[in-house]
């Protein structure tokens, strides 16, 4: 893995880190948002709409489907600077980072048509089905399923964590649509779900932290039409492989926590000198991980497919995202909070209590560390 | 990785695998001119990184690192008299050796510690008046020696009166902390390839070792193991090139901060990893895991370990406060300079 190091020339990415962050200090100046956590997860239509308008989600769609074409580094480069801003992206987030992708490999053009304009507007949120109550890093063992009816086909069963699925347009769903053979892998196949039709309903679970981020969802008879199965049916599985990478390469596997960073070196609560080489250990890694999964889209604009190495920034970027509030909580000597009225003790209560989920979703740690694992043994 | 990168490595690793007589190896290496790979114009500190990583794979007890350091060095400030083959040292910060004038020659004063063993005397960076120069001290005698944990022998070595020759000594053309980092790079790029060899060595052996009827590398907690070896591997390799090509382009503190700090860390988490799925083999010197887990656990403490260059690095983000992530990935000129103040005034023993 890494074997050739892929770099890009941070000076010629700087102009357009100059474009985002001006467009987001203009939202920050007038109150649009707050800097948090996770803000993958935090949902503001409108916020991605001006996004969109300032040419900042779909980015690597073509110009035909309302997209920017521009490169897969540039697109990184923004979701980096939007992710370290802490700005409210769940909105457009998934759909500009995997389903969009997938709709234009794998969707009739019909659908292309109709769809991703809307997601390069950034007025158009998806869910992802994968998990199940029984499906979780086992995911080949998916129960929802699809028989074909009156051209096309109807969904029967549950989703479960699917994020943001009460505030979503549409989901991408991994069903079953014939037997496990010749091996369990074969007959799953991919559908796009409009959550706004009839035959489905979504149940909104609150998480440790109180917010309503996740959600159950169940289907009872959903009609997909045949344009709107996502490549041929019982292809599914590598489909949805080709979208985990996707899913587990980006600066959302290592940002997640850095407002909390920026919060601590704003300087409302000194760093204790003795304390400078535990900061600058948090900043040193940053600065690693953000090279690797730079790396990774650099290699991925340079036509190749490195799936190994967006799993080792995964693993590596989610214990970072991990340690970091536990980090500064230590080294500046401060306790977090919930609605202290201190900004950094909040941002590190809730920085805290997502914590243990950055290395569950996308694919736990251990099955992470499988898949390294049998990577280099077979060597 | 550029072709020309790409065959100084798979030249050196031919002369290496090829080197029974170690006096024969040297002269190979010289005669091909890799003490020579910092002068280039271009890709010097790429190819530089890919040599001693290479020849860290393979363990060799010729050094390599520090001629580089000292031919670059004595090349840049135009020092004459200096062998094709010296070593290289640092007076460390606040600096225990130093230059003065005396009836209008110059003479060192103080003392080097750590100085690598070698025949051939040295070129250290020592200051005269507070100004950083690059020296070439012929002969020295000794205060005694010590071994690292990796084997190699240092010395300790008396500054006191020695004569400068004429066109020994000149002011250091580039800036004062420069040395450090550099030297620190090549270190980090020395770790690199000792990593990589406990990785081929872990991989293998967890393949190989059957237990239970089967390979070890068939349970899942050795799996996890040999998972996190991969991915100190990998981060060090990324942080490395990165470091390498930024020097290229004349920048580089950053990244070699990074590239140091985050190679002498996993360090220790390699080495320590190698060794649980070896077992007892490897803690034997039957088996050479140990040749590699010891430099591992030496190196990672020269010219700078993590916690120095975490310790500068976190200085820097705390001046750089709300803009410590423009710093980082923008790279700018301003962001090595605040580094650079920084590191001026840190300590760091040798």
């Amino acid at each position: 893995m890494f074997e050739h190091v892929h770099t890009s020339d941070p000076r010629e990415l700087r102009s357009l880190r100059g474009e985002i962050r001006a467009f987001l200090a203009e939202e920050l100046a007038r109150g649009a948002f707050k800097p948090a956590p996770n803000s993958w997860m935090i949902h503001d239509r409108e916020f991605s709409k001006r996004c969109a308008a300032a040419g900042f989600v779909g980015m690597i769609l073509p110009t035909a489907f309302g997209g920017r074409g521009r490169t897969i580094v540039e697109r990184h480069v923004v979701f980096e600077e939007l992710l370290a801003a802490g700005a409210p992206v769940a909105a457009h987030w998934i759909a500009d980072r995997q389903s969009a992708p997938q709709i234009l490999r794998h969707g009739s053009e019909e659908l292309k048509q109709r769809v991703l304009p809307r997601i390069a507007a950034g007025d158009c949120t998806f869910a992802i089905g994968m998990s199940e109550p029984d499906v979780g890093s086992d995911l080949a063992s998916v129960k929802t399923r699809a028989e074909a009816s009156d051209g096309g086909w109807r969904l029967y069963g549950t989703k479960l964590w699917t994020s943001n699925a009460q505030r979503a347009d549409y989901m991408v769903a991994l069903c079953r649509t014939g037997a496990p053979e010749p091996n369990r892998h074969s007959n799953l196949t991919q559908f796009l779900v409009d959550l706004r039709r009839p035959g489905v309903s979504v149940r909104p679970i609150q998480n440790i932290n109180g917010d309503e981020d996740f959600c159950e969802v169940h289907f009872d008879g959903y009609h997909v039409p045949d344009s709107e199965v996502l490549g041929k049916p019982g292809d599914g599985w590598a489909l949805v492989m080709r979208e985990l990478v996707a899913e587990r390469s980006g600066p959302d596997r290592f940002l997640s926590t850095y407002p909390v960073l920026a919060r601590a070196l704003a300087g409302s609560h000194p760093v204790p000198l003795r304390a400078a080489a535990e900061i600058g250990r948090l900043v040193v890694n940053l600065g690693a991980l953000q090279a690797m999964s730079l790396s990774v889209a650099t290699a991925a604009q340079s036509g190749h497919s490195p799936e190994i190495e967006a799993i080792i920034v995964k693993d590596a970027g989610t214990t970072f995202e991990q340690e970091l509030p536990a980090v500064v909580r230590k080294a500046l000597g401060i306790r977090p909070g919930r609605s202290t009225g201190d900004d950094l003790r909040d941002l590190l209560g809730t920085a805290l209590l997502y914590a243990p989920s950055f290395s569950l979703r996308g694919g736990t740690r251990e099955i992470i560390r499988g898949i390294i694992a049998r990577a280099v043994i077979s060597q | 990785m550029t072709d020309s990168i790409a065959l100084a490595e798979a030249s050196i690793d031919r002369l290496l695998q090829r080197g029974t007589d170690r006096d024969q190896t040297g002269a190979d290496l010289l005669s091909a001119g890799m003490f020579d790979v910092l002068l280039a114009e271009e890709q010097a500190f790429e190819t530089a990184a890919a040599l001693v990583k290479v020849a860290a794979r393979h363990a060799t007890d010729l050094p390599l690192s520090g001629p580089m350091m000292a031919r670059w060095l004595a090349d840049r400030a135009g020092l004459t008299g200096v062998p094709e083959v010296a070593g290289f040292a640092l007076p460390g910060n606040p600096p225990t050796g130093w230059l003065e004038r005396s009836d209008g020659r110059l003479v060192t004063a103080g003392y080097l510690q750590g100085v690598p063993d070698g025949p051939n005397g040295l070129v250290a960076v020592l200051p005269l008046d507070g100004a950083p120069w690059v020296v070439f001290i012929a002969k020295a005698s000794g205060l005694g020696e010590a071994h690292d944990l990796a084997g190699q022998r240092h010395r300790s070595i008396v500054l006191d009166g020695l004569t400068i020759a004429d066109g020994g000594a000149a002011p250091l053309p580039i800036t004062a902390s420069t040395p450090l980092v550099v030297a620190a790079f090549l270190t980090a790029a020395q770790l690199l390839g000792a990593m990589e060899t406990c990785l081929t060595l872990s991989t293998r052996y967890a393949g190989e070792r059957r237990q239970f009827g089967r390979p070890i590398a068939q349970f899942q907690a050795v799996q996890h193991l040999c998972a996190r070896i991969a991915v100190g591997v990998a981060t060090v390799r990324v942080a490395v090139t990165h470091a390498a090509r930024a020097l290229d382009r004349g920048g580089g503190v950053l990244e070699v901060a990074i590239a140091k700090s985050k190679a002498s860390e996993i360090a220790e988490e390699i080495a320590a990893v190698a060794h649980q799925i070896h077992g007892a083999i490897g803690f034997t010197n039957e088996y050479p895991l140990g040749v590699f887990t010891r430099r591992l656990l030496s190196w990672r403490d020269e010219y700078g370990d993590e916690t120095f260059w975490n310790g500068i690095v976190g200085t820097a983000a705390i001046r750089w406060s709300t803009q410590t992530w423009s710093h980082l990935v923008d790279a700018g000129p301003g962001t090595d300079d605040d580094l650079r103040a920084v590191l001026d005034n840190a300590d760091l023993v040798p």
